[in-house]
Formats: structure tokens, C-alpha cells, sequence
């Protein structure tokens, strides 16, 4: 198969490199600091040095001319130029540490908390900025405090839907299986398209909280296979389908269950929705820390100018036809929530030839750093 | 007979669950609602109990604990609890076992599997427990043990035979689609394709014949099968 490779979002790799940056370039940091802001001081105050020499001079010429000796100019205008020079670079020594303190947490990522944790300058100008700054940073924290708490009630009110929304969809599954056919099975296959919206809804919602909960926990890949497929069954079934499972017993991966079997099956319906006529879930023989799940599909194929955009949102390939789902979410979500888990996800596929999805699930996860990376 | 008490709010749930007991032989009684769970339960002493979490006025859960440990409720102490709810959390899961329930299922249910689990919990519970039975005429099918029986003898079966079998009875009268029986012989992972179907119905067939009983099983070319004791 001509192997052509879409952008792969390699969130674990990703994810690493942002780890804490060494000592030896914080100290290098700092000394770029102030030389900068020494520089700019100086260049800002080169007019005030220029008034300070002209004074000098002038003064310096006048005592010399008043006591008739050029000593006791040359001293006046050296004693002039030092205490303009003290009164000049004063405020440079008192405002360094401040703008010093100010540029650390800004680099921190805590720009909002700058008047918290700053000590308030004593003189004018500074306290008056200082206040503004006090004032500003005050205002955004309570706007995004708000935000949070209405994107909180948001989800809590999402959760309880989703929950709510299964009690009349039981039901109607139940009721249903006693109508005829044909349209019991055209009933019965829209109701489980309803489940799949309302999960995916819930999904979507979850993705953008600021509290996302992942359950990771130990998942044999056979076994979460095989309930995909269950799920996916009468889809399956109805476009001729059977699917071919070539996964060891025990192959064990760490990462959320219910999400990567969610994922399985938005992967399994794009298949089917792309022709395809047998879907092979299978693991690559890996001796690394990752397992690679492939998908492979013997469908029609993405086209090269399609494949680097098959995960971005709303994208709806060529001639409007949508890979993945009519709305363009359904491979956007599948990336987003595979990002948000730490699980690598690329396609290779090549027109006319069929699709492989291949995801990459670590079999161990550092449960610390995981949390602290997602933090961040 | 076997009575097994419903507590379930949403009036469609509670009548299919009822539908689909009876179906296996059980006997149902529904809860109406208005009554005191608990008075509900003192005056009927069900053997067994499907139970619902969200229920209006009270809590599932509650209910658990206070068959478990109230004094008052002491003589329904021991009866099997079933737990049937629509969270998927764990956290409920297993406060229910805690709160000793002997099992949980969670909606959407398969029909099929909450009579196995119901049956595999009336075993344990006691000795000489009546697990589920379906009927069709003459045709008499434990779900539990695999078994077709007749007057005329009893047969086993495969696990895909009994999974066809089970299909058809639950459906009796009526037409079921091939691709219905692929669904529910996926659901205990066996992941058929057509031809394998036809074959399996056809081992049926020959299983059902051994206890006179294959005129039972009828073809629908171009629809699927149907179960019937009515004969055409």
C-alpha cells in the first residue's frame, strides 16, 4: 500500500517536552533580564543625562569663573554630575526588583496575580500603575471566576441530561422490538444513532471542561475490541461486515476504557460509512512503553489532498461528503479526546486503497505526571 | 410460581420488564406507586426483587439498606436484590453491593441478560431455586442449562443454538430478522456472518428434531424465522 502519513498529533511526546526547563537556563534568562532592562532605563533617560551634562557644565564653568580656579570648577562639575548620576539611577535600583518580581510571574503564566503577590511601590509614578494593574488583574480574575462557574453548571446539567435522556431510550429500544419489520430495524438503528449523539454530546462537553475526568485504569484491548463491535453490531451487520480481531489475550494498556471503546466505534462507523467490506482491529508487535491498535479498514481510501485534514473540525472532504460524520466533529472528536488522554493518533490510507487508523495506548502510565502534564 | 417484585417509576420499563419475566416463567408484580415501598413489599414477600435507584420519592439505595438491616423489614432480609439503574458510575455500582444488593445491571439492558442474571442470582440464593423457563407449545427451554425438552425427551445445546432459541421464544409468534440473531449471537461474542447463521440455524433445526419438535421452527425466505406452536 503507498503509505502516505496525516498529521499525527503524538501527544505523548507532546506532553514531555514542556517538563520544567533546567536551572542553568533560568540563570541565563535572568541575566538577558537585566541587561534589557538596563538598556532600555538608560535609553529612556538619555535626554534627563544630556540636561545633566549641559547643568554640569554650565554650573561647573560659573564656580570656576566665581573663585577664579579651574580646579574648583572641574570639582563643582564632577559633584554635579555624581549626584545627578544618584538621583538619575536611583529609581533604576528600587524599580529593578520589582519589575524583576513582575516579569518572573508573567513568564510563570500567573500574570493574574501579580498584585497578590508583589509588593505595592511606595512612589509616584510606580504606585499609581501599580494600582491600575491591581485593578485590571482584579476584574479579569472575577470575569473568568464567573466563567468558570457557567461552564461548571453547564456540565452538571449536561451530566444529569445524558443520564436522563437513557430512561426514554431504554424504553423505546424495548418497546420497538415488537413492531415489525421493515421498520423495526430502521427504528432500532436510529435510536441506537440517537445513543451515539447523546454520548458523543457528553463527550464534547466533557473535552472542554477545566475538570476532565479520566478514569485510567488497566484495559485488556481484546476484550474493549470486542465490545465495540458488539455495539457496533447491527450496523455492522446490515452493511455486510464482519469484524476480524488479531489481538493477543492479555494485551493490557493503561488509559480511560469507555473513552477508547467510544473511540473504537466512531472509527468503526466512519469505516463502514467509507465502504468498507472487512474491518481488522489488530496490535502492531511492539517491544517499546506503547501499544499500536490498528484499524484497518478495506474501504475507498482518503485522497492525498484530503488525508492532513481528516482530524480538524468540521472538515467535510471533497464534494461535501463528511469523513467521519455529516456534521465533520466525529475524527475531530476522536483526536481531541485521544490528545486529551495521552493516546497518539494517525491515519495512513491512500485513494482506492483502504484506511489505517493506528493509535498509539501506553501500556503504564505515571499516574503524577500524567495529572501534572495535563495541568499545565 | 416464582414472584418476583418490579420498583420501577417509568411506566413503559416497569411493563416490559414484567412482559419479559413472565415470558421466562417468572411471576411479576408490579409496584403501582402510590403504595409505600415498603408496605408494597411486606404484604406481597416477592422472592426476588428487581429494583430500580432513581426512584421518585426515595432513593434506591435506601432501600437496600433498610431490607438489609431494619428491624421491621426483618423477614424479608434475605431476599435476592437485583439493582437496575442507568448510571454507569462505579462509585454506585458498588455502594449497591455494598449495601447488599447481589447484582447490578445497567440500562440500556439486554432482555436476555437480565433473566441470566436474575436466574444465576435466584440459583444462589437458594438450593432448589426455579430458574427461568420459556414455553411454546410442547417446547419447554432453560436458558440457565442450555436445554430443549419435550414430552418426547430433551436435547442440548450449543451455545449459538441456545442463543437462536432463546431469540425465537422471546419473540414467539413473531418474526425474527436474520440480522436480529446476528446482533444477539455477536452479544455473547460470537461475532457470525451470514453463511455461519444459516448454518447454526440449521443444527437447530436438527436438535429440535430429535425431540419432535422441529415444526416448531419456521422459515420466512427473504424475512427470517419464527418460533410457533400455531402451525401453518
Amino acid at each position: 500500500m503507498n503509505e502516505r502519513y496525516s498529521k499525527s498529533i503524538l501527544s505523548v511526546a507532546h506532553h514531555e517536552h514542556r517538563d520544567a526547563r533546567t536551572s542553568s537556563s533560568k540563570h541565563g534568562d535572568l541575566l538577558d533580564f537585566v541587561q534589557e532592562f538596563v538598556r532600555s532605563y538608560l535609553r529612556s533617560h538619555v535626554s534627563d543625562g544630556v540636561i545633566l551634562g549641559l547643568s554640569a557644565v554650565i554650573i561647573g564653568a560659573f564656580g570656576a569663573g566665581v573663585s577664579g580656579s579651574r580646579a574648583a570648577g572641574i570639582l563643582i562639575f564632577v559633584l554635579v554630575i555624581l549626584t545627578g548620576l544618584i538621583i538619575l539611577l536611583r529609581p533604576l535600583f528600587k524599580t529593578y526588583a520589582l519589575q524583576r518580581d513582575i516579569a518572573g510571574l508573567i513568564e510563570a503564566g500567573e500574570s493574574l496575580h501579580i498584585s497578590s503577590v508583589v509588593e505595592r511601590p511606595s512612589s509616584a509614578p510606580d504606585k499609581f500603575y501599580f494600582d491600575a494593574l491591581t485593578r485590571l488583574t482584579a476584574d479579569a480574575r472575577s470575569e473568568i471566576g464567573q466563567l468558570r462557574a457557567q461552564r461548571m453548571d453547564q456540565e452538571r446539567y449536561m451530566e444529569l441530561w445524558v443520564h436522563e435522556i437513557k430512561t426514554p431510550l431504554t424504553a423505546l429500544n424495548l418497546v420497538c422490538q415488537k413492531i415489525d419489520e421493515p421498520m423495526r430495524s430502521t427504528i432500532l438503528r436510529e435510536i441506537t444513532h440517537l445513543d451515539t449523539l447523546v454520548e458523543q454530546a457528553l463527550y464534547v462537553a466533557r473535552l472542554k471542561s477545566f475538570n476532565q475526568d479520566f478514569k485510567l485504569e488497566h484495559v485488556d484491548l481484546a476484550l474493549v475490541c470486542k465490545e465495540a463491535c458488539k455495539r457496533m453490531a447491527r450496523a455492522m451487520i446490515e452493511c455486510g461486515v464482519t469484524p476480524q480481531i488479531d489481538i493477543a489475550d492479555q494485551t493490557v494498556v493503561t488509559t480511560d476504557a469507555k473513552q477508547l471503546e467510544f473511540i473504537l466505534r466512531q472509527l468503526i462507523q466512519n469505516a463502514l460509512q467509507y465502504g468498507a467490506h472487512h474491518i481488522r482491529l489488530s496490535t502492531q508487535p511492539n517491544e517499546g512503553e506503547a501499544c499500536v491498535l490498528k484499524i484497518s479498514d478495506d474501504g475507498w481510501g482518503i485522497p492525498s489532498q484530503d488525508i492532513t485534514r481528516i482530524f480538524e473540525r468540521g472538515f467535510t472532504g471533497k464534494n461535501g461528503r463528511a469523513y467521519g460524520s455529516s456534521t465533520g466533529m466525529g475524527l475531530y472528536l476522536c483526536a481531541e479526546m485521544c490528545q486529551a488522554m495521552g493516546v497518539g493518533i494517525s491515519a495512513e490510507s491512500a485513494h482506492g486503497e483502504g484506511t489505517v487508523i493506528k493509535l498509539v495506548l501506553p501500556y503504564d502510565v505515571d499516574r503524577f505526571a500524567f495529572e501534572k502534564n495535563r495541568r499545565m | 410460581m416464582t414472584q418476583i417484585a418490579i420498583i420501577e417509576d417509568d411506566r413503559i420499563l416497569q411493563g416490559e420488564l414484567a412482559r419479559i419475566l413472565d415470558l421466562h416463567g417468572y411471576s411479576p408484580i408490579c409496584w403501582d406507586q402510590t403504595t409505600d415501598v415498603y408496605e408494597f413489599l411486606l404484604a406481597y414477600k416477592p422472592d426476588a426483587l428487581l429494583l430500580d435507584l432513581s426512584l421518585p420519592r426515595i432513593h434506591g439505595h435506601e432501600v437496600v439498606r433498610a431490607l438489609r438491616t431494619e428491624e421491621r423489614l426483618s423477614v424479608l432480609r434475605h431476599i435476592p436484590v437485583i439493582v437496575v439503574t442507568s448510571s454507569q458510575s462505579e462509585y454506585d455500582e458498588l455502594l449497591s453491593m455494598n449495601l447488599g444488593a447481589d447484582d447490578v445491571v445497567t440500562k440500556p439492558y439486554n432482555p436476555a441478560i437480565l433473566i441470566a442474571r436474575l436466574d444465576s442470582v435466584m440459583r444462589r440464593a437458594s438450593v432448589s431455586a426455579v430458574t427461568s423457563q420459556l414455553t411454546c407449545g410442547d417446547l419447554a427451554f432453560s436458558p440457565l442449562e442450555n436445554r430443549a425438552s419435550s414430552p418426547t425427551g430433551s436435547v442440548d445445546l450449543s451455545r449459538n443454538e441456545a442463543k437462536i432459541l432463546h431469540t425465537l421464544m422471546i419473540h414467539e409468534d413473531a418474526i425474527v430478522s436474520r440480522s436480529d440473531l446476528m446482533v444477539e449471537l455477536w452479544q455473547s461474542d460470537a461475532f457470525v456472518d451470514d453463511n455461519t447463521l444459516t448454518v447454526n440455524v440449521n443444527r437447530l433445526r436438527k436438535s429440535l428434531r430429535h425431540i419432535g419438535c422441529e415444526r416448531y421452527l419456521i422459515t420466512k425466505r427473504g424475512i427470517g424465522y419464527v418460533l410457533t406452536a400455531r402451525g401453518e
